[in-house]
């Protein structure tokens, strides 16, 4: 009997697993430490919690 | 320094109607890929997306977006492209941003520019495009460190 096939996963791609834009992460992380983010989710009610 | 936060997409519909590039998404969607084309030629953009944050339970995602150049590893995100077509670019990196919250919709995407006058170019452009991006999607702007909704004609300085 021939084994089934399982559909190929997605090909691993760069775009996905790696920071392309470093300089702009460091920017970004400091510019959130600034900002008061536990009001996020006051102000967009209906956020689909995290999976899983 | 103007702060967004982008949430939420509730449906995909006015943005779809702006002119805008055909995008390659990377296969979980965290990158897309597309041509900019005008008088200098054909240039290759990058738009992606990295988490940076983690507000409780929000993951928060930084969005950036550049050039990437021929025999350079990394994108530049300080390019002047000046090929034209501004508003496609920016009408397809907002298609870019919709179609990566429909595939994360417990995201919270983070946007600002590279420089000040960026960040304008970006506003300017946003303010354009307002009515079909709140019509999809929550936008917040940020003022003196606090997120709250975002109103055209008010610069938001961090």
């Amino acid at each position: 009997m021939k084994p089934k096939t399982l559909p190929a996963a997605p090909a691993p791609s760069r775009d996905d697993h790696e920071v392309a834009f470093p300089r702009k992460m460091t920017r970004a992380k400091a510019l959130l430490a600034k900002t008061n983010l536990s009001r996020l989710a006051e102000l967009m009610p209906g956020l689909v919690p995290p999976r899983g | 320094l103007v702060l967004l936060f982008l949430a939420a997409p509730f449906s995909l519909g006015p943005l779809v109607n702006l002119a805008s590039y055909p995008l390659t998404p990377s296969p979980q969607r965290y990158a897309f890929r597309f041509a900019s084309e005008g008088p200098r030629g054909s240039l290759a953009k990058l738009v992606q997306f990295s988490l940076v944050e983690q507000a409780g339970t929000i993951p928060v995602y930084n969005l950036a977006f550049g050039d990437v150049r021929p025999g350079h590893n990394e994108p530049d995100d300080l390019a002047i492209s000046a090929n034209g077509d501004t508003e496609k670019v920016l009408a397809t990196v907002a298609q870019a941003v919709m179609l990566f919250l429909e595939a994360h919709p417990e995201a919270v995407v983070f946007a600002t520019g590279s420089t000040p006058a960026r960040t304008r170019l970006y506003q300017m452009g946003l303010a354009r495009m307002l009515p079909a991006v709140q019509a999809e999607v929550y936008l917040l702007g940020v003022a003196a460190g606090e997120p709250e909704m975002f109103e055209t004609g008010r610069m938001r300085r961090f």
